[in-house]
């Protein structure tokens, strides 16, 4: 299965795998060097643990150029500033 | 008003007696974590069931209060009363348990912010707002954008209207992130990056926001904002670590603050010592997991709040905490649960009355 690496938290890794509905809290040394937040990777899980995991360098750019054209389509659909009443 | 507070004066005293029979209703002194070493293997964590804390904050929670703190050596404790009338007056500070997650609901007389969403396997949030009949909220500040902090999101927005969400600008490779997004589209809600030295005024809340300067390289950095309602002051960090708290001890702005949620669910990277003395908090609230993997909240940080005078509230221990703010600056505090204070180590500060009362 695919996942990625939410957030790596002192030496913890998240490594959320959304399409299943899964979780995986591991320690971030035992993941591939090179493997940092917003990475996608592939995963065989046994369990309830990840057995392997292997960095997919395509899926992580394609997600991350989506990422921020998502935030791109924020900033564009939205007027500039806050509706909300600025005091200072 | 002052009726009422004298009468709930007389009502505190009848009810000491009760607090030492009926158990221990009160923050926690030094409370020890769960040690489990979060570094070892590959595991799976399962706290996603869709478990359901909420069920309402008042009817029956137990409650202590405190009114008028000059300081914490005159703190005045009383326990019971229903401590959110209707048509209430008052800012009631809703930290909802969500288990190892953030989640705050602020509500002022007119209007409502949440300040972020649970986690993406939960649905504690959403219910919990429903359950307390929350139809619309004004203003959805997402710290940052951790799947345990923007995780029900999306689903707030379709089903409760919001009207703004505020964002740092960072963005996510996660699905999470994306579904979040799409809901923010397909509802037409607003989109605004505060930046430091905003002020905004929502209902009768006044917005202050500490951080960031700009779109923040740290993931766990984000939005920081100080809640004003009168003379009474609720502060929020997110996650952000000591570079972002001393970049905002560096500002202009006031961070003092009578209630202090405590950073990164009370992890030793954040609550640095310098920060949480210039917030000087009177009570302090972490939110996180009963047992979690990763040693929240930190008996450092824990052990630095008692120090300081604060009284430490967290969700693992007291379930949703809410807290009732005047603008005179009367400040209640209704846990969903009592919290037994009999297994925690004995480091009472000597001033707390309550605790005092509470040790065996």
């Amino acid at each position: 299965m695919k996942g990625v690496i939410d957030r790596i938290e002192n030496g913890t890794a998240v490594v959320l795998a959304e399409k299943h509905g899964r979780e995986f809290v591991v320690d971030a040394e035992s993941l591939p060097e090179d493997a940092e937040e917003g990475v996608w990777l592939d995963l065989e899980v046994k369990g309830d643990k990840i057995v392997s995991a292997e960095v997919n360098k395509k899926e992580t750019e394609r997600r991350r150029d989506t990422a921020s054209r998502n935030v791109g389509e924020l900033k564009n659909a939205s007027d500039e500033g806050s509706v909300h009443d600025r005091v200072e | 008003m002052r009726e009422e507070q004298l009468k709930r004066g007389v009502f505190v005293v009848a009810l000491v007696g009760l607090v030492l029979v009926a158990g221990c209703v009160g923050p926690l002194a030094g409370e020890s974590p769960d040690s489990s070493d979060p570094g070892t293997g590959i595991s799976e964590d399962d706290n996603g069931d869709d478990e359901y804390y909420g069920g309402g904050s008042q009817g029956g929670a137990p409650s202590v209060s405190l009114s008028d703190v000059p300081g914490p050596d005159d703190t005045v404790y009383s326990s019971g009363g229903n401590s959110t009338p209707e048509g209430s007056e008052s800012l009631n500070v809703h930290f909802i348990d969500v288990g190892q997650s953030d989640s705050t609901l602020i509500q002022g007389p007119e209007s409502n912010i949440l300040i972020d969403t649970g986690d993406w396997q939960g649905d504690e949030a959403i219910s919990y707002l429903e359950s307390e009949g929350i139809e619309e909220i004004d203003l959805m500040i997402l710290t940052h954008l951790d799947a345990d902090h923007i995780g029900q999101a999306d689903r707030i927005i379709d089903e409760l209207g919001v009207e703004e969400v505020w964002m740092s600008g960072q963005s996510r490779s996660t699905n999470t992130f994306g579904r979040l997004v799409d809901a923010v589209l397909e509802n037409d809600v607003g989109y605004y990056e505060p930046r430091t030295g905003d002020v905004f005024s929502v209902g009768d809340m006044r917005i202050e926001v500490l951080h960031p300067d700009g779109v923040p390289s740290d993931t766990n950095d984000g939005i920081a904002t100080r809640i004003v309602f009168g003379e009474s002051e609720v502060l929020f960090t997110g996650d952000a670590g000591e570079s972002a708290e001393s970049d905002m001890l560096q500002t202009e702005m006031d961070v003092e603050s009578d209630i202090y949620q405590v950073g990164h669910h009370g992890s030793s990277t954040s609550s640095m010592e310098e920060f949480v003395k210039s917030v000087n908090p009177d009570i302090a609230v972490y939110s996180a997991g009963e047992d979690n993997q990763y040693g929240h909240p930190d008996d450092v940080v824990i052990n630095r709040l008692n120090d300081i005078g604060a009284d430490v509230y967290g969700t693992p221990v007291h379930g949703t905490v809410v807290i009732e703010a005047t603008p005179e600056e009367d400040i209640s505090v209704s846990t969903e649960r009592d919290a037994s204070l009999v297994d925690s180590p004995p480091t009472l500060l000597p001033g707390n009355t309550l605790r005092r009362i509470a040790a065996p």
